[in-house]
């Protein structure tokens, strides 16, 4: 049997959002004291369990709101659960939101060091891939400018080529395909499926269910913070269309 | 790893053995000695003596109390007249004489106190049975009267005027250290905290090698060398944006301080200035380590709050953002200390070995500040109130914090305050390291590591409990 890298256990997640927004000291100590302090419980995930072999793409489809990005987020260590426990093996990189760390006045390359150092990279890493990410990017004319200077696209461009320049153990993936115009969006989905290939576990979330399932081995249907299907991708996007069209209707 | 984790541990230990001999020798003196506890302090007058003429002797009996005398003081008065003649003054145990002071009473200003100084200190004096014996060889109406007490009489203390016995005391002082005795034992403590040192370390490394568990201190140390490179990253993103856009750059650093110096010399040295020894480093070194402290918190504050977009995207260990803020104004600090050590040059202050041991208060207030800002930070993300709260508070410490004005114009009663407030030990000890050439005595060191590991451990132990809900505020 291969082996698992990914466990999610019977896992909750729960947030407490306050009835009206309270922002300031007074009011926490006014509505502590007079024991009006009342939080509105809102269960993202309702006791999911999954896990994932080494190897495989496990898809996640959902309507807004259904726990997808919690999900990723608990696995990628961003978030704790409140109940339950996830196991995760070997070296994760999240693509949650590209260029997270970057800073609008550094210089391109200066940039690429931080975001790396951000992502976990070490030193000697960086630099021996610097060049390549610089490739990827095609952004070497630009790369000692401040990255104020640069357009969006050029920026998602560096932001992924950074990301993706590791052979991580856990990819987790949340909608970045569309990065770029349309060529690079090409290369970067070779570069993605090249990836999955070396042999990375992927998590993949989306709301193309073309991609999904043309990428992805499994695919987990969340529906309101439960497990509605966990199956072949083929026929758990099956069954999704078949509900999106029912209620179209 | 393993090798690396050994070689970090005994590092440390090797550090520690460096850092207690260096002290030892550094210290020097302050270790051994401290201001005496059980000084004799000069009464209030309310009588004098006779004149002391040609022929006169006047001795004056006490038990002492200090251990160590370095000097005594006694006050005369002339009558406001002009006076000729020599006076002299003994201080005698039993018939040897301890101390001789021959004045030109000419020179004795009116009610002046006289003090008499020993060349080295008179050892091994405490609980004696000493005299000052007074006699001069002046015509009459020339010469002066010693001060006296009929109210404020010591006990166990005679007055003898010509060998007759008189009622009342003459008004004296006595001044000097003792020995502190825990300084006997000083290796065998530093020898003990080493010894304990290396068995937390060895036991440490054992664990971890045999069975693979990390405690605490491997753990923090697989820390650094995990995230030492993003600390790193974090802090020069820090200076290259703060510096980015201006002229002069990291030059500002170095001018800061000074010119905050500026400002509050012009406008504060006429008041303070008499009182203090060299007031612009006074002055300097409470601006430079005050401008840290409220640098450091400022940053930290907004550390976790300000990179809110960073934490919800990607798992990075949260108490590295206070960490690199902290880091950051660490390097702003050691650039400041340039101004700080040049201004001293040009003022005259000489350097002793005992500027090293400022280091080790730099390192109390850094540890303290880094302490305050994780709380900070962590706080901040519950309620962000309190960044205007902070402000304030900032203030008023500033102005409780001997900084621009000496400790002690601050009255008796209120001095309470200023001996609880760990920036005032931080500072005040720096300044005698610096600007008086000596070390504070041993307890000082004690205090301020106490108060830096207190605001340390709070502020982990605050921060550890509440990071899992960050991201949910933030």
């Amino acid at each position: 049997m291969a082996k698992k890298m990914i466990e999610v256990k019977d896992v909750s997640m729960k947030f407490k959002m306050s009835s009206e927004p309270i922002n300031s000291l007074k009011e926490i100590f006014t509505s502590a004291l007079s024991g009006k302090l009342q939080y509105n419980e809102f269960l993202a995930l309702d006791h999911v369990s999954f896990s994932l072999e080494k190897g495989k793409t496990l898809g996640l489809i959902g309507r807004n709101g259904a726990g997808k990005s919690t999900t990723l987020k608990l696995i990628s260590g961003i978030l704790k659960p409140t109940e339950g426990t996830i196991i995760t093996r070997g070296n994760i990189v999240p693509m949650l939101e590209l260029g997270a760390g970057f800073d609008l006045e550094l210089t391109g390359k200066e940039n690429i060091y931080l975001n790396g150092a951000i992502l976990g990279y070490s030193k000697e890493y960086l630099e021996s891939k610097y060049e390549e990410i610089v490739d990827f990017a095609e952004i070497r004319e630009f790369i000692d400018m401040p990255i104020r200077n640069y357009s969006s696209g050029m920026m998602a461009r560096l932001a992924f080529s950074i990301a993706s320049v590791v052979n991580p153990e856990i990819l987790i993936v949340d909608e970045i395909l569309s990065v770029g115009d349309a060529a690079f969006q090409e290369k970067s989905l070779n570069r993605m499926k090249e990836l999955m290939s070396g042999g990375a576990t992927v998590l993949f979330v989306s709301h193309n269910l073309e991609k999904i399932e043309e990428m992805c081995d499994v695919v987990l249907w969340l529906d309101h913070g439960k497990v509605r299907m966990i199956s072949d991708a083929k026929e758990v996007c099956r069954s999704y269309k078949k509900e999106q069209g029912l209620k179209k209707k | 790893m393993e090798n690396k984790i050994k070689k970090v541990l005994s590092c440390i230990l090797i550090l520690y053995a460096v850092l207690a001999v260096a002290f030892y020798y550094l210290a020097g003196e302050q270790l051994k000695y401290k201001e005496a506890v059980e000084k004799i302090a000069m009464p209030e007058a309310d009588s004098v003596t006779d004149e002391i003429v040609k022929g006169m002797d006047v001795r004056q009996e006490f038990v002492n109390t200090v251990d160590r005398i370095e000097s005594a003081t006694l006050v005369f008065t002339k009558f406001y007249r002009e006076g000729s003649g020599n006076l002299v003054i003994d201080l005698l145990e039993g018939d040897r004489v301890l101390m001789r002071e021959i004045l030109n009473i000419d020179e004795i200003p009116e009610q002046g106190s006289v003090v008499l100084r020993a060349d080295r200190p008179i050892e091994d004096m405490k609980g004696k049975r000493l005299s000052f014996r007074l006699y001069s060889n002046a015509e009459e109406n020339r010469s002066l009267a010693a001060m006296m007490t009929k109210e404020n009489v010591l006990s166990d203390s005679r007055l003898y005027v010509n060998g007759e016995p008189c009622e009342g005391m003459l008004c004296f002082s006595v001044d000097g250290t003792q020995i502190i005795h825990a300084n006997r034992y000083y290796w065998f403590i530093a020898l003990g905290v080493g010894l304990i040192l290396a068995a937390i370390l060895y036991s440490s490394y054992r664990s971890y090698v045999r069975n693979n568990r990390a405690n605490y201190l491997i753990r923090s140390i697989l820390a650094v060398f995990q995230y030492s490179f993003l600390i790193s990253q974090l802090v020069s993103r820090d200076f290259k944006s703060k510096y980015k856009r201006s002229v002069l750059g990291v030059f500002w650093s170095f001018l800061n301080p000074l010119l905050t110096m500026i400002v509050q010399f012009l406008v504060f040295s006429t008041f303070f200035k008499a009182d203090t020894k060299n007031y612009p480093v006074y002055l300097l070194s409470g601006v430079v380590c005050f401008n840290f402290f409220k640098e450091t918190t400022d940053m930290c504050l907004s550390s976790i709050s300000g990179n809110a977009n960073l934490i919800n995207k990607v798992y990075i260990p949260k108490y590295i953002f206070p960490m690199a803020k902290t880091m950051s104004s660490t390097i702003n600090l050691g650039i400041s200390l340039i101004p700080l050590l040049l201004v001293s040059l040009l003022m005259g202050v000489t350097f002793h070995k005992s500027l090293l041991l400022m280091f080790y208060f730099l390192a109390c207030l850094i540890v303290f500040s880094l302490g305050f800002g994780l709380l900070l930070s962590a706080f901040m993300v519950f309620f962000r109130d309190i960044q205007f709260l902070w402000g304030v508070i900032v203030q008023i410490w500033q102005y409780a914090t001997p900084i621009f004005y000496p400790a002690e114009i601050v009255p008796e009663r209120f001095r309470f305050i200023i001996r609880l407030n760990p920036l005032y030990h931080f500072i005040g000890n720096l300044r005698k390291c610096l600007i008086d050439g000596i070390s504070p005595e041993p307890m000082a060191y004690i205090y301020c590591l106490v108060f830096a590991l207190a605001s340390l451990l709070a502020g982990l132990f605050v921060f550890k409990k509440t990071q899992d809900k960050f991201t949910l505020y933030l």
